[in-house]
């Protein structure tokens, strides 16, 4: 072996090395400012019901918080800085990004008990999606979530229904049977489907419209705005209301950050969270009905009644009580169980 | 000199894990390639029963071809290059090639360094179908960085070496 050749590589090896470390030491330097400044973050444009959501939060955190450290807030829309799948991985590390609404979807590689919201079937009609909101069903699922990913939840958005649509009616249980359909990637939906007689089949979202266009499947289940949004109105005409499930999307909030706050800004943000998304709740609410009507009045859509809905929840109720003990969200479901206006009928 | 061709140690331990490295990408392949030819077919076909697991194998399979990949192209040579200057021979082309080799160098620290947070960022995570720890899928950039930086002191040895022998 040659001396001087490998001390001279030994030596650049080293120097390369040591050129890295540095800068990584210096760009993880703490900067302290006086003034400090919160990013928001949404992949939506400013019309959209989470970046509304998103900047009432703003505002009201502005309101009730009147201490001495200078708030600044920075609201990064039409996905700016990423998808939400980055908001949330960005807000688990602690940095660039401090509050976001994100599908808990994405919190699920931390948490496997945050997927108990994304559960098909778990709400009966609006009233019992709002009073378990109310009731706070999820508060083990939230601290599941902060123990796990360091990341808090303020508040719970949402309220819109998935229904199934495509390119032919749904409206019985026995229509449904073998109905080729595309589901979101989590078992939960797959075997949720299939336990209905459906055929599901796991399709990124992004290629459902080819995918109906094509007959690799005949339709899929969202919600109407996503159906306006995506133009899938143009391969699947036939939207069946079925509420297959109300959609839950919590507000996050970069918890690294959130401790090195004072006692009173806290306060602040937690209060102004939960009103934050309780009027992104009735944005939402209050949207989806007429999108669905326009969408039909515009001859865009056929809308068809399901009406069979009793009857899937029956089946569905087994599948959700297995699913929700593999996950350790029992004492969730039975929360939200008790609320159910069936249930109330009994008593 | 007449040692100056013969392998030392470091090109002995490069050319067992490049070989090594040669016959996973292989393996990784055939493991991409089944899951998704099961996948699609079983949209159409209906004895092929619909499992979701494949999209995740495929998915795990793809990165680590790509981080593989791309440590065994650090070893082939077979990085696509960029021509901004005509090629030159002589001093200054050896000039060039070892900035060039510094510059992957420099590229490979930071997956090195910087990929232990990312993979410490990765081991909290489960993934979402069959529960997989996510540090099998984050462990691949400070892996890579670690064997890219193991190729490149290999050549950069062999540009001080032959230098001494012209």
């Amino acid at each position: 072996m040659n001396k001087q050749a490998s001390s001279y590589t030994f030596f650049t090896v080293l120097v390369m090395l040591a050129l890295v470390a540095l800068l990584f030491s210096a760009s993880s330097r703490k900067y302290t400012d006086s003034t400090l400044v919160l990013h928001g973050a949404s992949q939506f444009d400013h019309n959209h019901a989470y970046t509304k959501a998103l900047k009432r939060f703003i505002e009201l955190v502005e309101s009730y918080y009147e201490g001495p450290i200078e708030v600044e807030f920075v609201l990064h829309a039409n996905g700016e800085l990423g998808s939400e799948k980055e908001f949330f991985a960005f807000m688990n590390i602690g940095a660039v990004v401090d509050f976001a609404v994100v599908a808990p979807s994405h919190a699920s590689t931390f948490s496997e008990m945050v997927t108990i919201m994304d559960i098909p079937f778990l709400f009966e009609d609006a009233e019992h999606y709002l009073e378990a909101i109310d009731a706070d069903v999820f508060a083990a699922a939230k601290q599941d979530v902060l123990d796990r990913a360091d990341v808090l939840i303020l508040g719970y958005g949402g309220g819109e229904k998935r229904h199934i649509f495509g390119s032919r009616p749904v409206r019985n249980l026995e229509e449904l049977a073998g109905f080729d359909m595309r589901v979101m990637g989590s078992p939960i939906q797959s075997r949720m489907f299939q336990t209905l007689g459906a055929t599901p089949t796991v399709i990124s979202s992004a290629e459902v419209y080819n995918a109906i266009q094509t007959g690799v499947i005949e339709g899929a289940e969202n919600s109407a705005a996503v159906i306006d949004l995506l133009k899938w109105y143009e391969v699947a005409e036939d939207v069946s209301v079925t509420a297959v499930s109300y959609i839950v999307r919590p507000l996050f909030f970069n918890a690294k950050r959130f401790r090195t706050f004072p006692e009173e800004l806290q306060q602040a943000i937690l209060r102004a969270g939960e009103e934050a998304m309780a009027y992104e709740r009735s944005i939402e609410m209050g949207q989806d009905d007429p999108t669905l009507l326009r969408l039909e009045k515009e001859g865009k859509i056929n809308v068809h009644q399901f009406t069979e809905r009793d009857k899937m929840l029956e089946l569905a109720a087994p599948v959700k009580r297995a699913f929700a003990q593999e996950i350790g969200a029992e004492s969730i479901l039975e929360a939200i169980n008790d609320l159910a206006p069936s249930s109330q009928n009994h008593n | 000199m007449s040692n100056t061709h013969l392998p030392t140690i470091i090109h002995q331990i490069s050319e067992i894990y490049f070989r090594f490295l040669k016959i996973l990408l292989t393996a990784l392949m055939i493991l991409l390639l089944i899951p998704v030819f099961l996948q699609v077919v079983s949209r159409f076909v209906d004895f092929i029963p619909r499992y979701i697991w494949t999209e995740e194998i495929a998915r795990f399979a793809f990165v680590w071809i790509i981080m593989i990949g791309a440590t065994i192209a650090v070893r082939d040579g077979s990085h696509f290059n960029v021509d901004i200057l005509p090629r030159v021979s002589g001093k200054v082309g050896r000039q060039i090639n070892f900035f060039l080799l510094c510059a992957m160098l420099f590229f490979a620290s930071i997956f090195l360094i910087g990929g232990f947070s990312f993979a410490k960022f990765g081991s909290s995570q489960h993934s979402e179908i069959s529960g997989l720890p996510m540090l099998t899928l984050y462990i691949g950039w400070p892996i890579a960085g670690l064997s890219w930086i193991l190729f490149l002191t290999e050549k950069i040895y062999d540009h001080f070496n032959i230098k001494k022998d012209m």
